[in-house]
């Protein structure tokens, strides 16, 4: 094994897999025994005696199983990470960051040099990634390890070739579940938030993307990963369009530090959320009929062409309200598309593509997935399946055209549930601040002309 | 029932031994045999996994086996690293352990997890027979 495959990690090996491991290699237990207690010491978790045990008083980790087993007989070893890089690369990015953006890549910027932990709350359509560069060119040319991790594997494969693009020399890592490719020490690493529990005090800079996205907001081993995989002295970004109570938390006391972008990159606000209950909805559609209102918009959408997304809480329900739609609108040419559709990225491209008119589909598209232009329809809102986090993240789908900044976001729902008032509260507090800074928009562009 | 092995198996997890243990302890039981045998692992694959998958089944739960032994193995490739050819083709790979005394007259159940080729539990009744068992009823829990 090469030496700089243990920099920064926390690799779980047998004895046998750990015999030609170079001399620097630290050995730590895997499963810390004290007393009664057992602590993985890859994840933090604290175990069952009687679900951790295995034969003859030896123990595993079955919280982490999925990276390969911790156990009582095995070890972690683990070399500090010596930041030995050889070529630094440099950003060869050519876009222009509107003044907002401009202003916060300079509080990301900041935030790397000062080693800080910083929340950066921007709302879909913001242009997050863009933002990073200037902070990540200077952590890059300074020889700082920089990572970017995230809870979804779509998310880290949308982000690798756009930073790939604007760090042409940059050789960068990407880690996560489905993939095959061997581990490289890069100076650049792209991974999921789960992919972090192999790394130990690694990264000066680490940032974490679509931090309220599950599994992250409800998975304490992976904020036990966050820590671990950052340098005690590094500095920690967070982004997201939807904070969590417990950001906000840690905002307020002063753990965290925050800044907003409450503009979409094409300076407009975020679409507000329209309600209609609609109790019978799902009964409506078992009839193979489409509730009154839904029929006029959709028979309204046949006419002008204008394309759009419907959700539905539950995979079950696709091909019913597809059946639904075409039996009242026969005009209208659209697909079905869950999580685990094997077609799935065919269809969505079907529908980038203009081949179809809309999709029907469960939470997925929710995230990472621009098309722009289209309104966004949502049948049973109320749905505990739609976390307040899903509603301003599916919301967010909509307006993200310079042409038609604006749109359609529409809920059905038999109730007015906590969670889409929310939503509606969320969009509301951002779209105040948007509206503070398009007003103050003349003083901060000549701020930053002088 | 694949993902079931490839979590209990590959990735280790003993703790889901308990979603057959019942089943295959109950069924061990109505075959009222005098001696229970389970085909092992490896060595190397104890010091690895830590566990024999057959024996986890039956070790701890309501209906627990009595006269549970375990043969051994003397090869250290491990049944399903090898091709199906290789697997007809090879050896006696067991050797008894215990005393033959243990088994003479005796009727012997065999457990084993998964039956592919049917040569392992061969070779093991075979060598059970040898030392004089009266009887030899296999029991997988797949094929
Ligand atoms: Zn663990």
């Amino acid at each position: 094994m090469e030496k700089s495959a243990l920099y920064g990690r926390q690799l779980c090996l047998t004895p046998d897999e750990a015999r030609d491991l170079p001399a620097e290699a630290q050995k730590m237990v895997g499963i810390q025994r004290n007393g009664q207690t057992l602590r993985c010491n890859r994840c933090g978790s604290n175990l069952t005696a009687t679900m951790a045990q295995l034969p003859n008083q030896q123990y595993y980790c079955y919280q982490c199983l999925n990276l390969g087993r911790v156990s009582t007989l095995t070890s972690l070893y683990h070399i500090p990470e010596p930041n030995e890089f050889l070529n630094y690369p440099t950003c060869s990015w050519q876009g222009k960051l509107t003044s907002q953006q401009a202003e916060c890549a300079e509080r990301v910027r900041t935030n790397f040099e000062q080693r800080g932990r910083h929340l950066l709350w921007a709302v879909t359509g913001a242009g997050k990634t863009e933002m990073l560069f200037p902070g990540l060119a200077w952590a890059l040319s300074q020889g700082l390890r920089c990572a970017l991790a995230s809870p979804r594997v779509d998310v880290c494969l949308e982000l690798a070739p756009r930073l790939q693009a604007a760090f042409q020399d940059a050789e960068i890592a990407l880690l996560h579940g489905r993939s095959d490719e061997p581990y490289r020490y890069c100076q650049l690493t792209i991974c999921t938030t789960h992919q972090l529990l192999r790394f130990r005090s690694a990264f000066d800079v680490l940032i974490i993307d679509e931090v309220d996205a599950f599994p992250f907001a409800t998975n304490p081993r992976l904020h036990y990963a966050v820590n671990q995989a950052v340098k005690p002295n590094g500095a920690l970004l967070y982004m997201t369009a939807t904070p969590s109570r417990e950001l906000l938390r840690q905002v307020r006391r002063r753990q965290l530090s925050i800044s907003y972008l409450p503009l979409r990159f094409h300076q407009h606000l975020l679409p507000t959320i329209k309600v209609s209950l609609q109790p019978h909805w799902w009964r409506t559609i078992t009839r193979g009929q489409l509730p009154p209102c839904l029929r006029r918009k959709l028979t309204a959408y046949a006419k002008s062409h204008q394309r759009f997304l419907l959700f539905v809480p539950r995979v079950a329900q696709l091909a019913q309200v597809k059946a639904a739609i075409e039996r009242a609108v026969p005009t209208l040419n659209g697909l079905t598309v869950h999580s685990t559709d094997p077609e799935r990225l065919e269809k969505v491209q079907r529908m980038r593509d203009h081949q179809v008119q809309f999709l029907v589909t469960t939470t997925i598209l929710e995230r990472g997935v621009t098309l722009p232009g289209i309104d966004v329809i949502v049948l049973g809102a109320d749905d505990s399946i739609f976390s307040t986090a899903a509603l301003v993240q599916i919301a967010g789908r909509v307006g993200r055209s310079r042409d038609r900044p604006d749109g359609l976001v529409w809920f059905l729902c038999a109730s007015y549930a906590r969670t889409i008032k929310n939503a509606r509260r969320q969009i509301k507090l951002v779209n105040q601040k948007g509206r503070r800074l398009q007003r103050a928009m003349p003083i901060v562009s000549s701020e930053h002309s002088s | 029932m694949h993902n079931y092995f490839q979590q209990y198996k590959f990735r280790g997890d003993y703790r889901v031994r308990a979603v057959f243990s019942t089943l295959m302890q109950t069924t061990v039981n109505q075959l009222a045999g005098d001696v229970v045998l389970t085909i092992p692992v490896t060595a190397s694959t104890m010091v690895t996994r830590g566990f024999n998958q057959v024996t986890g089944w039956l070790t701890d739960g309501l209906n627990q086996v009595d006269g549970l032994a375990t043969l051994v193995q003397e090869k250290g490739v491990a049944q399903s690293q090898k091709a199906r050819q290789d697997r007809m083709a090879t050896p006696q790979p067991f050797k008894l352990v215990m005393g033959t005394e243990r088994l003479r007259q005796q009727r012997v159940i065999l457990v084993d997890d998964i039956y592919t080729t049917g040569r392992t539990m061969r070779h093991a009744a075979d060598l059970i027979i040898e030392n004089g068992a009266k009887s030899v009823t296999g029991l997988t829990l797949a094929r």
